[in-house]
């Protein structure tokens, strides 16, 4: 060891860095002879600026270079150690990395694969020891998470230079077919679902014509037999059963042409909020007791082009169905509106349904859920899980027949023990408001104009015929199976009718209580009382309770109708053409 | 990390300075110019051998001076690929696709620990 001066190390040290440098030049320069720089980076005032030294690569392998580069596929090679050894623009776009992140990295931190069948692996092992190349379909999943469905080609790469060798993959990402792939096959079983219905449709409407004769035949014959036989009440007892059957099957004829499509309907901008509260609280008095029915509207919900009579069926035959669904055990329906709109993405949930705004209606229960057999059958016709006798199997196939009149899609979602979600789409109408009253924008033949009448009936076919055809002349109609609560509400001042139609023969409550409650608190507010069997005490009674008129039920329709009008357009006087 | 400098050259020294090189953690910078031929080439050898050699103990940075050439600025970079070993000191430069791993391993102080690893691997 020889002691230095602080001299002869500063000389020594710069000497070493300029050997370092030197040996760099000299290292440059072989790089550079060897063809392995790409650029110079020649430091100037502005700052270092890049040459690339272009001419070192042949013509040919930067035009191979740019066919690679714009290629839509995504063009990888892996080394035998599984090791990236390069990746165009595609794949990078493809697996979400970037080049100088993938390069020299294993193939595992781009993407994963596992095979569609367990063979496929061993299949393609085979194929490139004894082939070379390999094509076939498989899963990638990236380093997102995402799952890709791609179409590879492998071959393997006998690359002259050595670092080349492994397997070259160019891979196509097809994940969109095979959507679409799905989603063809979903539609044609849904076409064949459709051809089916339709069949079944035509079917039950001839079935339904046919009857409707015989019925019609029955009703007349009772008439007849009943203006024969006004002495005798025990026949006119039998008669009126007969017809009040014959009401029950006319109704039923009414839900099969419903079901078939063949019901001429009249649409009109309508709010669903409306419609929707008033059939919770309709379910809520029809239903038994243990059952929760919630009803939430939300505000923004959009106005749809629909039938309000067949959206009201929809609603309660949903809400019974649900109902039903119980079994008689405490639980709950939920009726939830609200207005949706639908991209690409979330349209793919159905194949029926379409990007766009629409206004929806979930009716959900806590039931005991259907597997996917019964699932695929509940619109058809006359198809029940309930026992012999207790139901007719029309209700869904009448929903699903209005759904389609009203160009709607129907999603269900249900599984057994975790009750049912029926979701209904009905495409909204574009900037068009709701008409605040859906009976005003019906027309200049709505005789009925508006006025506002309270019905109260504890048979519910009967209500809902009654206020099906009332709604169908011009007035607006509140149904209601629960004479306390529809008492109470006209009484309170909430609800602000014209006219009040009511049953006599009601458990709790009769029409002549309810004519007397009227009578004292609203003494001008008109009441016409419908009975079964009108006799003089009844008609003695019904004019100190303050009823205007008295009807004999099952009433006839025109008979309802010209008590209706004798109250709104006396005969004595001139029609007043305002309201009263 | 304190270095510990070689003040001797007996073999108990070195013995002794073994053990901080082994763990030493290495920070690489690799300059490229995009995807041209030789920068990918750059990029998949020193990855490799960074894998097989410092597993678990390196931080490579890959700078596109293609795209920004202001980033070689300070860093005395005349040609790329060029790649700097920043830590542990010295600085040392490696130019060209990082294919001559010997003389890359040599560069990096990494040629002994290889040959101790190799003795105890079986290949």
């Amino acid at each position: 060891m020889h002691a230095e001066s602080p001299a002869d190390a500063a000389l020594l040290a710069e000497n070493a860095v300029l050997r370092t440098r030197l040996e760099e030049a000299e290292e440059t320069l072989q790089a550079i002879r060897a063809g392995a720089v790409d650029a110079l980076v020649v430091e100037t005032s502005t700052g270092p600026q890049i040459f690339l030294l272009q001419g070192l690569e042949t013509e040919s392998n930067r035009f191979r270079g740019e066919i690679l580069a714009q290629i839509t596929d995504a063009v990888i090679t892996i080394d035998d150690d599984q090791r990236v050894t390069y990746l165009n623009a595609a794949a990078e776009r493809q697996y979400g990395v970037t080049a100088s992140d993938a390069l020299g990295r294993h193939r595992s931190e781009m993407y994963q694969y596992c095979w569609l069948r367990p063979e496929d692996e061993a299949n393609a092992m085979t194929a490139l020891r004894e082939t070379g190349c390999w094509r076939g379909e498989n899963v990638h999943l990236k380093r997102s998470g995402e799952a890709i469905h791609v179409e590879s080609s492998v071959s393997r790469l006998h690359a002259a230079d050595g670092d080349r060798s492994g397997v070259l993959a160019v891979i196509r990402d097809i994940t969109e077919r095979k959507k679409a792939e799905q989603g063809h096959a979903l539609l044609e079983a849904q076409l064949r679902e459709a051809q089916k219905l339709e069949a079944i449709g035509t079917l039950a409407q001839g079935v339904a014509h046919d009857f409707n004769n015989v019925l019609g035949t029955i009703m007349i014959n009772a008439e007849l037999a009943r203006r024969d036989a006004s002495a005798n009440n025990q026949a006119l007892m039998s008669l009126t059963e007969i017809e009040k059957a014959s009401r029950r099957a006319r109704d039923l004829v009414q839900q099969i042409l419903t079901f078939s499509r063949r019901q001429v309907t009249s649409r009109q901008v309508v709010s669903i909020p409306s419609i929707a509260e008033e059939c919770a609280r309709l379910l809520r008095a029809g239903l038994l007791g243990g059952m929760r029915i919630e009803c939430y509207c939300a505000a923004d919900t959009p106005s749809i082009l629909a039938d309000s009579t067949q959206l009201t069926q929809v609603l309660l035959n949903l809400g019974a169905n649900a109902a039903q669904a119980m079994e008689g055990r405490p639980g709950s329906v939920a009726i939830r509106v609200d207005g949706i709109t639908l991209d690409e993405t979330s349209a793919r949930s159905d194949p029926g349904l379409r990007p766009g705004r629409y206004a929806r209606i979930a009716v959900s229960d806590t039931g005991h859920g259907m597997d996917a057999a019964t699932q695929r059958r509940i619109f058809e016709p006359f198809f029940t899980t309930r026992p012999p006798g207790k139901g007719t199997g029309l209700g869904l196939s009448v929903v699903h027949g209005i759904m389609q009149t009203h160009g709607g899609v129907i999603v269900v979602r249900s599984e057994p023990g975790k009750g049912s979600r029926f979701e209904l789409y009905f495409p909204c109408v574009n900037d068009v408001p709701a008409a605040p009253d859906t009976i005003e924008a019906a027309g200049p033949a709505s005789e009925g104009r508006g006025r506002h009448i309270l019905y109260i009936d504890d048979d519910q076919p009967q209500l809902f015929a009654s206020k099906r055809m009332l709604e169908r002349w011009g007035y607006r109609v509140s149904a209601y199976f629960e004479q306390r609560e529809a008492l109470d509400a006209v009484l309170s001042g909430k609800l602000r009718v014209d006219l009040v139609v009511t049953d006599f023969n009601m458990p709790g409550t009769s029409g002549l209580e309810i004519a007397r409650a009227i009578r004292d608190a609203l003494p001008d507010l008109p009441v016409i009382l419908i009975s079964g069997y009108i006799n003089d005490a009844l008609r003695t009674q019904a004019a100190a309770a303050g009823v205007r008129k008295l009807i004999a039920k099952p009433q006839d329709q025109e008979e309802l109708r010209d008590a209706v009008q004798d109250i709104f357009y006396p005969p004595a006087k001139t029609p007043d053409r305002n309201r009263p | 990390m304190r270095k510990r400098i070689p003040t001797a050259d007996t073999l108990a020294a070195f013995e002794a300075a073994a053990p901080d090189r082994d763990s030493a953690r290495y920070v690489l910078r690799l300059y490229v110019t995009g995807t041209t031929r030789n920068s990918e080439r750059a990029i998949v050898n020193i990855r490799k051998i960074c894998e097989e050699h410092l597993q678990g103990r390196y931080d490579l940075e890959i700078v596109d001076i293609s795209q920004h050439p202001m980033l070689a600025e300070g860093e005395q970079i005349i040609a790329a690929p060029t790649l700097i070993k920043k830590l542990p000191l010295p600085l040392r430069r490696f130019i060209g696709d990082m294919s001559r791993t010997e003389r890359i391993l040599l560069g990096l102080d990494l040629r002994k620990t290889t040959e101790r690893a190799a003795s105890g691997k079986t290949h």
